[in-house]
Protein backbone atom coordinates (compact mmCIF):
# COMPACT_ATOMS: atom_id res chain seq x y z
CA UNK A 1 0.00 0.00 0.00
CA UNK A 2 2.83 2.35 0.77
CA UNK A 3 4.26 1.83 -2.66
CA UNK A 4 0.84 2.54 -4.20
CA UNK A 5 0.58 5.80 -2.22
CA UNK A 6 4.14 6.72 -3.16
CA UNK A 7 3.35 6.18 -6.82
CA UNK A 8 0.04 8.01 -6.64
CA UNK A 9 1.76 11.07 -5.22
CA UNK A 10 4.25 11.08 -8.09
CA UNK A 11 1.87 10.06 -10.86
CA UNK A 12 -1.34 11.84 -9.84
CA UNK A 13 -3.78 9.85 -11.95
CA UNK A 14 -7.22 9.03 -10.68
CA UNK A 15 -7.38 5.32 -11.39
CA UNK A 16 -11.15 5.16 -10.88
CA UNK A 17 -11.72 7.91 -13.47
CA UNK A 18 -9.25 6.24 -15.83
CA UNK A 19 -11.23 3.03 -15.52
CA UNK A 20 -14.38 4.86 -16.59
CA UNK A 21 -12.64 6.49 -19.58
CA UNK A 22 -10.84 3.37 -20.77
CA UNK A 23 -13.62 0.93 -20.09
CA UNK A 24 -15.72 1.42 -23.14
CA UNK A 25 -19.07 -0.37 -23.22
CA UNK A 26 -18.89 -2.64 -26.25
CA UNK A 27 -22.03 -3.57 -28.22
CA UNK A 28 -22.97 -7.19 -27.93
CA UNK A 29 -22.46 -7.99 -31.61
CA UNK A 30 -18.71 -7.85 -30.96
CA UNK A 31 -19.12 -11.27 -29.39
CA UNK A 32 -19.14 -12.44 -33.01
CA UNK A 33 -15.63 -13.15 -34.24
CA UNK A 34 -16.11 -11.43 -37.61
CA UNK A 35 -16.71 -8.16 -35.83
CA UNK A 36 -13.24 -8.24 -34.25
CA UNK A 37 -11.22 -7.65 -37.41
CA UNK A 38 -10.36 -4.05 -36.48
CA UNK A 39 -8.08 -5.16 -33.67
CA UNK A 40 -6.27 -7.63 -35.96
CA UNK A 41 -4.26 -5.09 -37.99
CA UNK A 42 -3.42 -3.27 -34.75
CA UNK A 43 -1.97 -6.48 -33.30
CA UNK A 44 -0.12 -7.24 -36.55
CA UNK A 45 1.25 -3.68 -36.55
CA UNK A 46 2.85 -4.39 -33.17
CA UNK A 47 4.36 -7.58 -34.62
CA UNK A 48 5.65 -5.55 -37.59
CA UNK A 49 7.17 -2.88 -35.37
CA UNK A 50 8.93 -5.47 -33.18
CA UNK A 51 10.30 -7.63 -36.00
CA UNK A 52 11.10 -4.51 -38.05
CA UNK A 53 13.25 -3.07 -35.26
CA UNK A 54 15.02 -6.44 -35.01
CA UNK A 55 15.66 -6.55 -38.78
CA UNK A 56 17.07 -3.03 -38.77
CA UNK A 57 19.91 -4.21 -36.51
CA UNK A 58 21.55 -5.89 -39.50
CA UNK A 59 20.07 -4.22 -42.59
CA UNK A 60 22.35 -1.82 -44.50
CA UNK A 61 20.46 0.68 -46.71
CA UNK A 62 23.13 0.93 -49.39
CA UNK A 63 22.66 -0.52 -52.90
CA UNK A 64 26.03 -2.27 -52.76
CA UNK A 65 25.34 -3.92 -49.39
CA UNK A 66 21.56 -4.15 -48.97
CA UNK A 67 21.06 -7.54 -50.64
CA UNK A 68 24.09 -9.06 -48.90
CA UNK A 69 22.89 -7.75 -45.53
CA UNK A 70 19.49 -9.42 -46.02
CA UNK A 71 21.30 -12.60 -47.08
CA UNK A 72 23.33 -12.42 -43.89
CA UNK A 73 20.15 -12.08 -41.81
CA UNK A 74 18.75 -15.13 -43.59
CA UNK A 75 21.78 -17.37 -43.35
CA UNK A 76 24.18 -16.24 -40.63
CA UNK A 77 22.21 -14.39 -37.94
CA UNK A 78 20.54 -16.76 -35.41
CA UNK A 79 16.78 -16.91 -36.10
CA UNK A 80 17.19 -14.20 -38.76
CA UNK A 81 15.22 -16.26 -41.30
CA UNK A 82 12.43 -16.67 -38.77
CA UNK A 83 12.18 -12.98 -37.86
CA UNK A 84 12.25 -11.94 -41.52
CA UNK A 85 9.62 -14.54 -42.42
CA UNK A 86 7.37 -13.36 -39.60
CA UNK A 87 7.83 -9.76 -40.77
CA UNK A 88 6.94 -10.67 -44.35
CA UNK A 89 3.96 -12.89 -43.51
CA UNK A 90 2.67 -10.44 -40.96
CA UNK A 91 2.76 -7.64 -43.57
CA UNK A 92 0.65 -9.78 -45.91
CA UNK A 93 -1.80 -10.65 -43.16
CA UNK A 94 -1.96 -7.02 -42.06
CA UNK A 95 -2.96 -5.82 -45.51
CA UNK A 96 -5.48 -8.69 -45.77
CA UNK A 97 -6.94 -7.78 -42.37
CA UNK A 98 -7.18 -4.07 -43.26
CA UNK A 99 -9.01 -4.95 -46.50
CA UNK A 100 -11.41 -7.36 -44.72
CA UNK A 101 -12.05 -4.84 -41.94
CA UNK A 102 -12.78 -2.11 -44.50
CA UNK A 103 -15.13 -4.41 -46.40
CA UNK A 104 -16.99 -5.19 -43.18
CA UNK A 105 -17.28 -1.46 -42.39
CA UNK A 106 -18.32 -0.69 -45.95
CA UNK A 107 -21.03 -3.32 -46.35
CA UNK A 108 -22.54 -2.65 -42.93
CA UNK A 109 -22.62 1.10 -43.63
CA UNK A 110 -20.62 1.79 -40.45
CA UNK A 111 -18.86 4.71 -42.16
CA UNK A 112 -22.05 6.79 -42.24
CA UNK A 113 -22.66 9.97 -40.27
CA UNK A 114 -21.10 10.79 -37.80
CA UNK A 115 -18.23 8.41 -38.59
CA UNK A 116 -17.14 9.80 -41.98
CA UNK A 117 -13.80 11.12 -40.73
CA UNK A 118 -12.95 7.78 -39.16
CA UNK A 119 -13.56 6.08 -42.52
CA UNK A 120 -11.18 8.60 -44.09
CA UNK A 121 -8.56 7.85 -41.45
CA UNK A 122 -9.11 4.17 -42.30
CA UNK A 123 -8.49 4.82 -46.00
CA UNK A 124 -5.32 6.66 -44.92
CA UNK A 125 -4.31 3.61 -42.87
CA UNK A 126 -4.81 1.37 -45.93
CA UNK A 127 -2.70 3.73 -48.06
CA UNK A 128 0.07 3.79 -45.43
CA UNK A 129 -0.07 -0.03 -45.14
CA UNK A 130 0.35 -0.33 -48.92
CA UNK A 131 3.19 2.20 -48.71
CA UNK A 132 4.83 0.01 -46.07
CA UNK A 133 4.45 -3.00 -48.36
CA UNK A 134 5.97 -1.26 -51.36
CA UNK A 135 8.90 0.36 -49.53
CA UNK A 136 9.45 -2.89 -47.60
CA UNK A 137 9.98 -5.10 -50.60
CA UNK A 138 12.05 -2.39 -52.29
CA UNK A 139 14.59 -2.58 -49.46
CA UNK A 140 15.53 -6.22 -50.09
CA UNK A 141 17.22 -5.16 -53.36
CA UNK A 142 16.01 -8.17 -55.30
CA UNK A 143 15.12 -7.85 -58.96
CA UNK A 144 11.53 -7.02 -57.99
CA UNK A 145 12.76 -4.35 -55.57
CA UNK A 146 14.70 -2.53 -58.26
CA UNK A 147 12.15 -2.80 -61.06
CA UNK A 148 9.28 -2.06 -58.68
CA UNK A 149 11.02 1.16 -57.67
CA UNK A 150 11.74 2.00 -61.33
CA UNK A 151 8.11 1.49 -62.34
CA UNK A 152 6.80 3.37 -59.28
CA UNK A 153 9.15 6.28 -59.97
CA UNK A 154 8.08 6.55 -63.62
CA UNK A 155 4.45 6.12 -62.62
CA UNK A 156 4.79 9.03 -60.19
CA UNK A 157 6.41 11.05 -62.95
CA UNK A 158 3.32 10.49 -65.13
CA UNK A 159 1.07 12.26 -62.59
CA UNK A 160 0.05 15.56 -64.19
CA UNK A 161 1.68 18.78 -62.89
CA UNK A 162 3.28 17.62 -59.61
CA UNK A 163 4.49 14.26 -60.94
CA UNK A 164 8.04 15.11 -62.05
CA UNK A 165 8.76 16.94 -58.76
CA UNK A 166 7.34 14.10 -56.65
CA UNK A 167 9.27 11.53 -58.65
CA UNK A 168 12.52 13.40 -58.15
CA UNK A 169 11.77 13.73 -54.44
CA UNK A 170 11.01 10.00 -54.15
CA UNK A 171 14.07 8.88 -56.12
CA UNK A 172 16.44 11.47 -54.73
CA UNK A 173 17.45 12.36 -58.26
CA UNK A 174 16.56 12.05 -61.91
CA UNK A 175 16.75 8.25 -61.94
CA UNK A 176 16.65 5.35 -59.49
CA UNK A 177 20.10 5.51 -57.97
CA UNK A 178 22.11 5.44 -54.77
CA UNK A 179 19.86 7.99 -53.08
CA UNK A 180 16.68 6.05 -53.82
CA UNK A 181 17.28 3.17 -51.42
CA UNK A 182 18.03 5.52 -48.50
CA UNK A 183 14.82 7.42 -49.20
CA UNK A 184 12.73 4.26 -49.31
CA UNK A 185 14.41 3.12 -46.08
CA UNK A 186 13.63 6.42 -44.32
CA UNK A 187 10.03 6.16 -45.51
CA UNK A 188 9.78 2.57 -44.26
CA UNK A 189 11.33 3.03 -40.82
CA UNK A 190 10.70 6.72 -40.05
CA UNK A 191 8.00 8.57 -41.93
CA UNK A 192 5.44 5.79 -42.45
CA UNK A 193 5.68 4.50 -38.84
CA UNK A 194 5.08 8.06 -37.60
CA UNK A 195 2.14 8.42 -40.00
CA UNK A 196 0.58 5.09 -39.04
CA UNK A 197 0.94 5.83 -35.33
CA UNK A 198 -0.81 9.19 -35.73
CA UNK A 199 -3.58 7.76 -37.93
CA UNK A 200 -4.08 4.77 -35.65
CA UNK A 201 -4.29 7.04 -32.58
CA UNK A 202 -6.86 9.24 -34.32
CA UNK A 203 -8.79 6.16 -35.47
CA UNK A 204 -8.96 4.65 -31.98
CA UNK A 205 -9.78 7.98 -30.28
CA UNK A 206 -12.68 8.53 -32.70
CA UNK A 207 -13.96 4.99 -32.15
CA UNK A 208 -13.87 5.64 -28.40
CA UNK A 209 -15.62 9.02 -28.74
CA UNK A 210 -18.39 7.77 -31.04
CA UNK A 211 -18.64 4.29 -29.60
CA UNK A 212 -18.68 1.21 -31.78
CA UNK A 213 -21.48 1.22 -34.37
CA UNK A 214 -24.32 -0.83 -32.98
CA UNK A 215 -25.85 -3.68 -34.84
CA UNK A 216 -28.44 -6.05 -33.63
CA UNK A 217 -28.72 -9.63 -34.68
CA UNK A 218 -32.08 -11.32 -34.59
CA UNK A 219 -30.81 -14.11 -32.39
CA UNK A 220 -29.21 -11.64 -29.93
CA UNK A 221 -32.59 -9.99 -29.46
CA UNK A 222 -33.92 -13.16 -27.94
CA UNK A 223 -31.13 -13.32 -25.37
CA UNK A 224 -31.71 -11.70 -22.01
CA UNK A 225 -29.42 -9.02 -20.53
CA UNK A 226 -28.00 -5.65 -21.47
CA UNK A 227 -27.02 -4.59 -24.99
CA UNK A 228 -23.36 -4.03 -24.12
CA UNK A 229 -20.49 -5.68 -22.30
CA UNK A 230 -17.33 -4.11 -20.86
CA UNK A 231 -14.22 -3.58 -23.01
CA UNK A 232 -12.00 -4.62 -20.15
CA UNK A 233 -11.54 -7.46 -19.53
CA UNK A 234 -14.13 -9.09 -21.82
CA UNK A 235 -13.33 -7.64 -25.22
CA UNK A 236 -9.66 -7.23 -24.38
CA UNK A 237 -9.50 -10.98 -23.73
CA UNK A 238 -11.21 -11.67 -27.06
CA UNK A 239 -8.49 -9.60 -28.76
CA UNK A 240 -5.84 -11.51 -26.76
CA UNK A 241 -7.26 -14.79 -28.06
CA UNK A 242 -7.14 -13.42 -31.62
CA UNK A 243 -3.55 -12.29 -30.94
CA UNK A 244 -2.50 -15.76 -29.77
CA UNK A 245 -4.24 -17.29 -32.78
CA UNK A 246 -2.38 -14.89 -35.11
CA UNK A 247 0.95 -15.62 -33.42
CA UNK A 248 0.32 -19.33 -33.98
CA UNK A 249 -0.68 -18.77 -37.61
CA UNK A 250 2.37 -16.55 -38.26
CA UNK A 251 4.70 -19.11 -36.71
CA UNK A 252 3.21 -21.89 -38.85
CA UNK A 253 3.45 -19.80 -42.03
CA UNK A 254 7.02 -18.67 -41.26
CA UNK A 255 8.17 -22.24 -40.56
CA UNK A 256 6.30 -24.00 -43.37
CA UNK A 257 6.73 -21.26 -45.99
CA UNK A 258 9.81 -19.26 -44.97
CA UNK A 259 10.48 -16.12 -46.99
CA UNK A 260 13.14 -16.69 -49.62
CA UNK A 261 15.54 -14.40 -51.36
CA UNK A 262 15.23 -13.98 -55.13
CA UNK A 263 17.91 -12.90 -57.58
CA UNK A 264 19.91 -9.77 -56.78
CA UNK A 265 18.79 -6.54 -58.48
CA UNK A 266 20.32 -6.07 -61.92
CA UNK A 267 19.76 -2.55 -63.29
CA UNK A 268 20.75 -3.74 -66.79
CA UNK A 269 18.24 -6.55 -67.09
CA UNK A 270 14.53 -6.83 -66.29
CA UNK A 271 13.68 -10.51 -65.63
CA UNK A 272 11.27 -12.02 -68.17
CA UNK A 273 8.55 -12.77 -65.61
CA UNK A 274 8.06 -9.99 -63.14
CA UNK A 275 5.08 -9.36 -60.90
CA UNK A 276 4.61 -7.17 -57.86
CA UNK A 277 3.19 -8.33 -54.50
CA UNK A 278 -0.41 -9.59 -54.75
CA UNK A 279 -1.93 -6.37 -53.38
CA UNK A 280 -0.62 -4.47 -56.41
CA UNK A 281 -1.73 -7.10 -58.95
CA UNK A 282 -4.80 -5.11 -59.93
CA UNK A 283 -2.80 -1.92 -60.67
CA UNK A 284 -0.26 -3.99 -62.62
CA UNK A 285 -3.01 -5.48 -64.79
CA UNK A 286 -4.73 -2.10 -65.15
CA UNK A 287 -1.45 -0.61 -66.40
CA UNK A 288 -1.28 -3.32 -69.07
CA UNK A 289 -4.81 -2.62 -70.26
CA UNK A 290 -4.84 1.16 -70.40
CA UNK A 291 -2.65 4.02 -71.53
CA UNK A 292 -0.32 5.47 -68.90
CA UNK A 293 -2.02 8.83 -68.32
CA UNK A 294 -5.46 7.24 -68.13
CA UNK A 295 -4.19 4.53 -65.77
CA UNK A 296 -2.61 7.07 -63.41
CA UNK A 297 -5.63 9.36 -63.42
CA UNK A 298 -8.15 6.53 -62.98
CA UNK A 299 -6.20 4.95 -60.10
CA UNK A 300 -6.02 8.39 -58.46
CA UNK A 301 -9.76 8.91 -59.02
CA UNK A 302 -10.59 5.50 -57.48
CA UNK A 303 -8.48 6.30 -54.42
CA UNK A 304 -10.15 9.69 -54.05
CA UNK A 305 -13.61 8.15 -54.41
CA UNK A 306 -12.77 5.62 -51.68
CA UNK A 307 -11.61 8.47 -49.44
CA UNK A 308 -14.73 10.63 -49.83
CA UNK A 309 -17.15 7.70 -50.18
CA UNK A 310 -19.20 8.50 -47.01
CA UNK A 311 -20.15 11.88 -48.52
CA UNK A 312 -20.99 10.41 -51.92
CA UNK A 313 -23.14 7.81 -50.16
CA UNK A 314 -24.88 10.55 -48.16
CA UNK A 315 -25.60 12.46 -51.37
CA UNK A 316 -27.11 9.34 -52.97
CA UNK A 317 -29.20 8.61 -49.89
CA UNK A 318 -30.41 12.21 -49.69
CA UNK A 319 -32.05 11.71 -53.09
CA UNK A 320 -33.15 8.13 -52.57
CA UNK A 321 -33.44 7.40 -48.84
CA UNK A 322 -33.86 3.64 -49.16
CA UNK A 323 -31.32 3.20 -51.93
CA UNK A 324 -29.10 0.12 -51.80
CA UNK A 325 -26.72 1.78 -54.26
CA UNK A 326 -23.74 1.64 -51.88
CA UNK A 327 -23.99 -2.15 -51.65
CA UNK A 328 -24.11 -2.54 -55.43
CA UNK A 329 -21.28 -0.07 -56.02
CA UNK A 330 -19.24 -1.81 -53.32
CA UNK A 331 -19.90 -5.20 -54.88
CA UNK A 332 -18.95 -3.87 -58.32
CA UNK A 333 -15.68 -2.49 -56.88
CA UNK A 334 -14.87 -5.80 -55.16
CA UNK A 335 -15.59 -7.78 -58.34
CA UNK A 336 -13.57 -5.33 -60.47
CA UNK A 337 -10.50 -5.33 -58.19
CA UNK A 338 -10.63 -9.08 -57.45
CA UNK A 339 -11.17 -9.81 -61.14
CA UNK A 340 -8.12 -7.78 -62.21
CA UNK A 341 -6.04 -9.33 -59.42
CA UNK A 342 -7.04 -12.90 -60.33
CA UNK A 343 -6.42 -12.22 -64.00
CA UNK A 344 -2.90 -11.03 -63.16
CA UNK A 345 -2.35 -13.98 -60.83
CA UNK A 346 -3.36 -16.55 -63.45
CA UNK A 347 -1.95 -14.98 -66.64
CA UNK A 348 1.69 -15.64 -67.46
CA UNK A 349 2.04 -12.31 -69.29
CA UNK B 1 -22.00 35.09 -4.42
CA UNK B 2 -23.33 38.46 -5.55
CA UNK B 3 -20.04 40.04 -6.75
CA UNK B 4 -17.23 38.14 -8.45
CA UNK B 5 -14.40 38.00 -5.95
CA UNK B 6 -12.26 35.28 -7.43
CA UNK B 7 -9.53 36.67 -9.72
CA UNK B 8 -10.44 34.23 -12.49
CA UNK B 9 -14.07 35.25 -12.39
CA UNK B 10 -13.24 38.94 -12.66
CA UNK B 11 -10.88 38.53 -15.62
CA UNK B 12 -13.56 38.73 -18.33
CA UNK B 13 -14.96 41.83 -16.71
CA UNK B 14 -11.56 43.56 -16.76
CA UNK B 15 -11.08 42.61 -20.37
CA UNK B 16 -14.38 44.25 -21.23
CA UNK B 17 -13.46 47.47 -19.38
CA UNK B 18 -10.17 47.83 -21.21
CA UNK B 19 -11.88 46.92 -24.49
CA UNK B 20 -10.85 49.16 -27.41
CA UNK B 21 -7.31 50.17 -26.31
CA UNK B 22 -6.30 46.67 -25.37
CA UNK B 23 -7.83 45.37 -28.58
CA UNK B 24 -5.63 47.48 -30.82
CA UNK B 25 -2.45 46.67 -28.94
CA UNK B 26 -3.42 43.08 -28.78
CA UNK B 27 -4.08 43.04 -32.51
CA UNK B 28 -0.76 44.66 -33.45
CA UNK B 29 1.31 42.53 -31.06
CA UNK B 30 -0.49 39.37 -32.15
CA UNK B 31 0.08 40.25 -35.78
CA UNK B 32 3.77 40.84 -35.15
CA UNK B 33 4.07 37.68 -33.15
CA UNK B 34 2.24 35.64 -35.75
CA UNK B 35 4.30 37.24 -38.53
CA UNK B 36 7.53 36.50 -36.67
CA UNK B 37 6.54 32.89 -36.02
CA UNK B 38 5.45 32.37 -39.64
CA UNK B 39 8.66 33.90 -40.96
CA UNK B 40 10.97 31.93 -38.67
CA UNK B 41 9.24 28.55 -38.82
CA UNK B 42 8.51 29.11 -42.51
CA UNK B 43 12.23 29.65 -43.16
CA UNK B 44 13.01 26.47 -41.23
CA UNK B 45 10.45 24.51 -43.27
CA UNK B 46 11.81 25.93 -46.54
CA UNK B 47 15.33 25.01 -45.48
CA UNK B 48 14.18 21.47 -44.62
CA UNK B 49 12.35 21.16 -47.96
CA UNK B 50 15.42 22.41 -49.82
CA UNK B 51 17.53 19.94 -47.83
CA UNK B 52 15.33 16.97 -48.76
CA UNK B 53 14.65 17.93 -52.37
CA UNK B 54 17.44 16.61 -54.58
CA UNK B 55 19.54 19.02 -56.62
CA UNK B 56 18.80 19.04 -60.28
CA UNK B 57 21.03 16.62 -62.14
CA UNK B 58 23.27 17.93 -64.89
CA UNK B 59 22.25 16.48 -68.24
CA UNK B 60 24.80 16.43 -70.99
CA UNK B 61 25.18 14.69 -74.30
CA UNK B 62 28.49 13.02 -75.02
CA UNK B 63 29.61 11.50 -78.29
CA UNK B 64 31.36 8.22 -77.65
CA UNK B 65 33.06 5.71 -79.89
CA UNK B 66 30.80 2.70 -80.45
CA UNK B 67 32.54 0.23 -82.77
CA UNK B 68 34.16 -0.11 -86.18
CA UNK B 69 31.51 -0.54 -88.86
CA UNK B 70 32.92 -4.01 -89.61
CA UNK B 71 31.57 -5.05 -86.19
CA UNK B 72 28.01 -4.69 -87.46
CA UNK B 73 27.92 -6.02 -91.04
CA UNK B 74 24.96 -5.22 -93.26
CA UNK B 75 21.79 -6.96 -92.09
CA UNK B 76 23.10 -7.79 -88.62
CA UNK B 77 22.33 -6.57 -85.09
CA UNK B 78 24.44 -6.28 -81.97
CA UNK B 79 23.94 -4.82 -78.55
CA UNK B 80 26.44 -2.53 -76.88
CA UNK B 81 26.72 -1.40 -73.28
CA UNK B 82 27.01 2.35 -73.07
CA UNK B 83 28.59 4.44 -70.33
CA UNK B 84 26.09 4.90 -67.50
CA UNK B 85 24.62 1.41 -67.84
CA UNK B 86 22.31 1.86 -70.84
CA UNK B 87 22.32 -0.64 -73.69
CA UNK B 88 22.02 0.24 -77.40
CA UNK B 89 20.69 -2.31 -79.89
CA UNK B 90 22.52 -1.47 -83.09
CA UNK B 91 21.24 -2.70 -86.47
CA UNK B 92 22.85 -2.14 -89.83
CA UNK B 93 20.03 -2.02 -92.37
CA UNK B 94 22.40 -1.31 -95.24
CA UNK B 95 21.05 2.13 -95.92
CA UNK B 96 21.39 3.21 -92.33
CA UNK B 97 22.74 2.24 -88.92
CA UNK B 98 20.03 2.41 -86.24
CA UNK B 99 20.76 2.38 -82.50
CA UNK B 100 17.73 1.68 -80.31
CA UNK B 101 17.51 2.15 -76.58
CA UNK B 102 16.52 -1.04 -74.71
CA UNK B 103 14.48 0.93 -72.16
CA UNK B 104 10.71 0.63 -72.57
CA UNK B 105 9.19 4.11 -73.08
CA UNK B 106 6.18 3.11 -70.93
CA UNK B 107 7.60 2.76 -67.42
CA UNK B 108 11.30 2.13 -67.90
CA UNK B 109 11.74 -1.67 -67.83
CA UNK B 110 14.34 -3.32 -70.10
CA UNK B 111 12.97 -4.97 -73.23
CA UNK B 112 13.93 -8.47 -74.50
CA UNK B 113 14.38 -9.77 -78.03
CA UNK B 114 11.88 -12.54 -78.79
CA UNK B 115 13.61 -14.63 -81.48
CA UNK B 116 10.61 -16.74 -82.54
CA UNK B 117 8.29 -13.78 -82.99
CA UNK B 118 11.05 -11.45 -84.29
CA UNK B 119 9.99 -8.64 -82.00
CA UNK B 120 11.01 -6.85 -78.81
CA UNK B 121 8.85 -7.42 -75.74
CA UNK B 122 8.72 -5.60 -72.44
CA UNK B 123 8.38 -8.03 -69.50
CA UNK B 124 6.57 -5.52 -67.28
CA UNK B 125 3.35 -4.40 -68.95
CA UNK B 126 3.41 -6.25 -72.27
CA UNK B 127 4.72 -3.61 -74.68
CA UNK B 128 5.67 -5.06 -78.10
CA UNK B 129 8.02 -3.40 -80.62
CA UNK B 130 9.14 -4.23 -84.18
CA UNK B 131 12.88 -4.59 -84.91
CA UNK B 132 12.97 -0.93 -85.94
CA UNK B 133 11.50 0.11 -82.57
CA UNK B 134 7.91 0.87 -83.59
CA UNK B 135 5.40 0.03 -80.84
CA UNK B 136 2.80 -2.46 -82.09
CA UNK B 137 0.96 -3.64 -78.98
CA UNK B 138 0.46 -2.92 -75.29
CA UNK B 139 0.47 0.48 -73.55
CA UNK B 140 3.35 1.97 -75.65
CA UNK B 141 1.34 1.33 -78.85
CA UNK B 142 -1.76 2.93 -77.28
CA UNK B 143 0.23 6.05 -76.60
CA UNK B 144 2.28 5.95 -79.80
CA UNK B 145 5.57 5.71 -77.89
CA UNK B 146 8.30 3.99 -79.89
CA UNK B 147 11.71 2.90 -78.65
CA UNK B 148 14.09 5.82 -78.31
CA UNK B 149 16.79 6.08 -80.98
CA UNK B 150 20.32 7.18 -80.23
CA UNK B 151 21.82 9.43 -82.89
CA UNK B 152 24.59 7.48 -84.68
CA UNK B 153 27.35 9.18 -86.63
CA UNK B 154 29.63 7.42 -89.06
CA UNK B 155 33.12 8.79 -89.34
CA UNK B 156 35.09 6.91 -91.98
CA UNK B 157 35.01 3.27 -90.85
CA UNK B 158 33.90 3.93 -87.29
CA UNK B 159 30.56 4.43 -85.56
CA UNK B 160 30.00 7.05 -82.88
CA UNK B 161 26.92 7.40 -80.70
CA UNK B 162 25.49 10.37 -78.79
CA UNK B 163 24.71 9.34 -75.23
CA UNK B 164 22.83 11.46 -72.73
CA UNK B 165 24.27 11.34 -69.24
CA UNK B 166 22.81 12.61 -65.99
CA UNK B 167 25.29 13.63 -63.36
CA UNK B 168 23.56 13.61 -59.98
CA UNK B 169 25.15 15.92 -57.43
Amino acid sequence: MRLADWLKERIPVDLEALKVYSNEPVPRHLKHWWWCLGGTPAYLFLVQATTGILLSFYYVPDPSQAYESVKRVMSAVPYGWFIRSIHRWSSNLMITAVILHMMRVFFTGAYRRPREINWMLGVGLLAVSLGFGFTGYSLVYEQLSYWGATVAGNLTEAVPVAGPYLARLLRGGEQVGDNTLTRLFILHIGILPAAITALLAGHIILIRLHGVTEFEFTKDRERPGKGTFPFFPDHFLTEMIIGVGLAFLLTCLAVIFPTGLAERADPLNTPPHIKPEWYFFWTFRWLKLTGLTFAVLSIGAMGFLALVWPFVDAAIRARKPHSEASVWIGLAAVIFLTGLSLWEAIASH
Amino acid sequence: MSEPTHPQASAPARRQEAGPQRGRRWFVSSLLMLGGLTASYGTAILMAARYIYPRKGIRRVRRVFLAPISDVPEGSSRSYSLPGGAVALVTNTGADVVALSNTCPHLGCKIHWETSAREFRCPCHGGVFTPDGTATAGPPAQEGKNLKRYPVTRVERNLFIDVEEVIQL
